[in-house]
């Protein structure tokens, strides 16, 4: 989505040669995607599975957010798939990374990005709050 | 009589294209000081090779910079301000004041470790300054475009890996850093403190540069002699010193590559005294750095200084470090915790009331390992420290001090530094 300051955070963290896909997503919805062209083309061929896996683990975000729940990862085949949940929501950083990255850098540019998204919905948020006000 | 004026500032980009980065740290840095800077240091992550060039990266900063401010430094696989942990971007620290600054430079580090050594004493005409000096750390050659190999069980590579190690990094300038050598060389002919880091790149190590001025190498030592600064340096480590020490019995390629302790295979004694069984590497080759980490080799020079290591391969039954491992080794092993409570301590060591900047330099394969995590360390820094500071995350930290007892070091996974004060 074009002006959308989300879809431009992610774009910057799509950049990445280890991210391979990334959205804020929640279960059976991607909220936000990058505004470049698609995903790595390798992710798409296994993308129904993926999204398929991706929609379980939301099950159990959904559960468990409120209590605390921060962060879920999972391997399928030659893929991690990276979930950095937004405190006491049922939305994630979703980063879909080769199964032989270098994780610790990506994780620091992974975290780097769900602050800036945060703050980014921090500031809707109050946007919002004023315009009702 | 008036205390020497000080003045730091530190300034970043996150921008892709490379001129923008270079004008934007540029520009971020020295709108924060009161006057010309001194002398700049620029580090920034490998990310601005494919998304412009260091050329291009280089030009931004003078766009910017003053003609003729004295500039080094080089790449790192990522940094720690107060503003945040990153494996993408650029920093920089500029000083101003009354302070005096001589730069050198000089090229073939991995070809020639000596011949540098006496290009950068012929460059250094004082005695007593602080020398802040960056240089490459380790790069592998690739056998197929990016392909390397970091472990494997075969006798034969095991056999032919160190003499075409050390072909390929006289010959090729690809292959360990050598960093041991030069400062060696240099703590002896140059009667100063020195403190800094290796260059590296984002841990796949292929190539890592060097700033000097308005030009990038990847084969040079840069560095600055800085004068009429008050400062004080400091290391520790993130692991505990060993009980136990043995004999090494066999090494090869500048002693990077550990064969033999007490005459028993490297791997085997290693693995032996860990408890650990080879599956750990050769069933998951891509988990060592990780893994092994918090499993580091220690090695103890001729002065009694203590240099830990990070196992970098594993070819047959021998052990490649990125660093040289010297008569006598020994195993610790640690873990986030201690990690976490030597971060703290080292920052305490420094009086936030009296330091003006604090530099740290830490190690890339910590900062893989820790990944994330990095930013619990961050939060407690912050919280425990409100002066300024940089930690670098490089190849390996450098520091030799002048006093006599204690030998030149090259460290990794330590926290070493300096603290400037005002």
């Amino acid at each position: 989505m074009r002006d959308d300051p989300i879809a431009e955070v992610l774009d910057d963290l799509l950049k990445l040669d280890d991210i391979l896909a990334c959205m804020v997503a929640r279960r059976n919805m991607i909220s936000v995607m990058p505004s470049t062209d698609g995903f790595n083309p390798e992710v798409m061929q296994l993308w129904d599975i993926i999204k398929r896996a991706m929609d379980d683990v939301f099950g159990v975000i959904r559960e468990y957010s409120q209590a605390g729940l921060g962060e879920m990862e999972f391997r399928l085949q030659d893929y991690e798939v990276l979930f950095y949940v937004f405190p006491d929501t049922e939305n994630a950083l979703v980063a879909i990374t080769p199964a032989l990255a270098n994780k610790g850098l990506i994780e620091v540019e992974i975290e780097n990005t769900r602050r800036e998204i945060l703050k980014i919905m921090d500031e809707q948020e109050k946007a919002k709050m004023l315009a009702t006000a | 009589m008036d205390e020497p004026k000080l003045e730091v500032a530190v300034g970043m980009s996150r921008k892709w294209d490379a001129r923008e980065a270079g004008r934007e740290v540029a520009r971020s840095t020295i709108e924060k000081l009161g006057s010309p800077p001194s002398f700049f240091l620029l580090f920034s992550t490998i990310h601005y090779e494919k998304h412009g060039g260091f050329k291009e990266f280089l030009n931004g900063v003078w766009d910017v910079l003053p003609e003729g401010t004295p500039l080094i430094g080089g790449t790192v696989v990522g940094f720690m301000t107060r503003k945040g942990v990153y494996s993408r971007g650029t920093v920089a620290v500029g000083f101003s004041g009354d302070i005096e600054v001589e730069a050198a430079f000089a090229r073939g580090t991995r070809k020639n470790p000596k011949k540098v050594s006496v290009e950068i004493n012929k460059q250094i005409k004082r005695d007593g300054s602080l020398i802040l000096a960056f240089l490459p750390g380790p790069s592998m050659p690739s056998l197929k475009k990016g392909e390397k190999i970091i472990v494997t069980k075969s006798k034969a590579m095991a056999s032919i890996a160190p003499k075409a190690l050390e072909f390929s990094t006289k010959h090729f300038n690809k292959g360990v850093g050598r960093e041991m050598e030069i400062l060696e060389n240099l703590s002896i002919s140059v009667k100063s403190d020195i403190v800094g880091c290796s260059t590296i790149d984002d841990n796949r190590y292929d190539d890592n540069y060097q700033f000097f001025n308005k030009n990038f190498y990847s084969d040079s030592l840069v560095l600055l002699g800085i004068d009429k600064i008050k400062y004080r340096l400091d290391s520790i480590g993130t692991m505990p010193t060993p009980e136990k020490w043995y004999n090494v019995t066999k090494k090869k390629t500048f002693g990077h590559i550990l064969e033999k302790i007490d005459g028993i295979s490297a791997l085997s004694f290693y693995l032996n005294e860990l408890g650990y069984s080879p599956e750990m590497i050769f069933e998951e080759p891509n988990l060592v750095h990780r893994r092994f980490v918090f499993a580091p080799v220690l090695t103890k020079d001729d002065y009694g200084g203590i240099h830990p290591r990070c196992p970098g391969t594993f070819y047959g039954d021998t052990m490649g470090f990125g660093h040289p491992i010297f008569n006598s080794v020994g195993f610790s092993l640690t873990d986030g915790e201690f990690i976490n409570k030597q971060f703290l301590r080292f920052i305490r060591n420094f009086d936030e009331k009296e330091t003006r900047f604090l530099f740290i330099f830490s190690c890339a394969v910590l900062f893989e390992a820790l990944g994330g995590r990095l930013y619990r360390i961050h939060e407690k820094i912050i919280k425990n420290f409100e002066s300024d500071f940089l930690m670098l995350f490089g190849g390996g930290e450098i520091i030799s001090e002048k006093s006599e007892n204690k030998g030149p070091k090259i460290l990794e996974m330590s926290l070493t530094g300096v603290g400037f004060y005002r």
